[in-house]
């Protein structure tokens, strides 16, 4: 068990990548709050989980109120006694080309996106300067690297978090806690899964520009996530870590037709 | 360490010191059988028999892996011996001549070239081959931070052009095998404790751990800990990376 009673910290650990970095930490040992704005969701996943003996417990939480992130901060303390692993997975997409993009969902993707990371690990690191170190995951996007149309903010707000994780790592190291992030390429969840039946994403397109000809599951992403957070990577800090199937790498895709 | 590398077969280069040593230990240890290769028959026997006699599997063969007649032998004697490769860790490499490029001698740069880049080219071309017959298998690569930020003053021109070559190579051959069941990475170490840094002075030393931003230097398990990830099924869907193991270094604020 790689991280018997390490206190981790899961925002957005609902649904989708986050839920299944929740079943990974618990499979390992850990104890797990899952912080979430919806409230019915993170009960059901803790319950779930927890139902398996886990230790699993969920606080419903608007990272974009600070008021609410102190609560969720106290809530692990009281719940645990202390955190030692921060993810910062909540965010969400809006995709609208940026010539028509409104200010006001601007401001809401960037809230959560990105001043919610720093702010969230700004609270969660007053915390583990206290106790001598700890660890911090991002979760950033490939896209940072390979500009997906109609997806200017987001990209924006990814770009922004492999930033701040690179700059805290620097400043943070001293206090013995190590930053890193996770840049996933496309993985197939359900909110994919709808899009596909939509037709508003290819999946033609995406086995075609992603080297593996397939998209990851979020437990390889998952993985990920552990791996950085765990000892294995003991001298690793402010890295951006790519899971995309060599996505990043590919050179020319095999088909260019949209 | 809890992989399971059981029935899996893992030959590393440079395996009889340094950072190669930590990695054939730490696979041994999660149950692979281990070829120890290296162009000193005696370290690389060394380390075999060290493994063997705490219970894991080793064997050692003396290979120049800038020589592709021998680096096709080693694989030919490995299949014969085991059946099988699983996992090729590309981790021999020099240090040439360290000094400005107004001064830098020819022979440093073809020797280093010839150990570093086309050594780990010449691995890789020899059990793709295999690998790509079975749709399986695993390279990861040693790289540099040198490799990106051209390494100076700490290592020659040389070493670091051949790290960045390194990455290079590790993006290609990556893209060429991705659907066949093969992953290929690297790593990027920097402020690494081995016997290749063992010149530098103890001033020196002090600055490029001044630099460092968790202030000290890494240990050969903590490079080999990035390794056993990559070949793990942990790191599926990561191909093509180069993981930067380096304390969270920066040249400079």
């Amino acid at each position: 068990m790689k991280f018997q009673d390490k206190v981790v910290l899961v925002t957005g650990g609902a649904q989708g990548i986050g839920k299944a970095i929740v079943e990974r930490f618990t499979e390992e040992g850990a104890k797990v709050v899952i912080a979430d704005i919806q409230e019915e969701k993170g009960k059901e996943t803790a319950e779930r989980i927890g139902a398996n003996g886990h230790e699993v417990v969920a606080i419903k939480t608007d990272i974009t109120h600070m008021n609410e992130v102190e609560r969720m901060i106290e809530f692990t303390m009281e719940k645990f006694g202390r955190l030692d692993i921060l993810v910062n997975n909540a965010g969400v997409q809006i995709r609208c080309p940026s010539v028509e993009f409104p200010e006001n969902d601007w401001d809401k993707l960037m809230n959560i996106n990105l001043k919610a990371v720093f702010f969230v690990s700004q609270a969660a690191a007053k915390v583990m300067i206290k106790q001598g170190g700890g660890n911090i995951v991002n979760i950033s996007s490939m896209a940072v690297c390979k500009p997906l149309p109609e997806r200017a903010p987001y990209i924006i707000s990814k770009a922004g978090v492999k930033a701040l994780t690179e700059v805290l790592a620097a400043e943070w190291a001293k206090y013995g806690i190590r930053v890193n992030c996770v840049l996933p390429g496309w993985i197939h969840t359900q909110m994919v899964e709808d899009g596909f039946k939509a037709g508003v994403i290819s999946k033609e397109r995406i086995h075609s520009v992603t080297p593996m000809r397939r998209l990851a599951s979020t437990r390889e992403i998952a993985n990920g996530v552990l791996f950085l957070a765990s000892d294995e990577a003991s001298f690793v800090t402010g890295h951006p870590l790519h899971i995309d199937g060599g996505w990043t790498v590919s050179g020319m895709p095999e088909t260019t037709e949209k | 360490m809890n992989y399971n590398f059981r029935n899996k077969t893992v030959i590393i280069t440079g395996g009889g010191k340094g950072i190669g040593k930590a990695v054939a230990e730490s696979f041994a240890k999660c149950g692979a059988k281990v070829v120890v290769a290296d162009i000193n028959k005696e370290t690389a026997e060394k380390v075999s028999e060290e493994i063997n006699n705490s219970s894991g599997v080793a064997q050692a063969i003396r290979v120049d892996v800038s020589q592709y007649v021998e680096v096709e032998n080693m694989v030919n004697q490995v299949l014969d011996l085991y059946g099988q490769i699983d996992v090729l860790v590309n981790n021999a490499g020099i240090l040439g001549f360290k000094g400005m490029v107004v001064d830098h001698p020819e022979e440093s740069w073809d020797k280093v070239f010839d150990i570093n880049l086309k050594g780990t080219f010449f691995c890789c071309k020899a059990v793709l081959k295999h690998m790509m017959e079975r749709k399986s298998g695993c390279i990861i690569n040693m790289g540099s931070m040198a490799g990106s930020h051209g390494g100076r003053p700490a290592v020659g021109v040389d070493y670091a052009v051949s790290k960045a070559g390194v990455h290079c190579l590790t993006k290609r051959i990556a893209t060429e095998t991705a659907n066949l069941g093969i992953r290929c990475n690297a790593l990027a170490p920097h402020g690494i404790r081995t016997e290749m840094f063992n010149d530098i002075s103890p001033e020196f030393m002090e600055k490029v751990v001044g630099l460092i931003k968790m202030g000290r230097l890494a240990k050969p398990q903590e490079l080999a800990n990035v390794v056993l990830f990559l070949a793990s099924d942990n790191a599926s869907f990561i191909t093509g990376q180069t993981i930067h193991v380096d304390g969270g270094s920066v040249y400079g604020d």
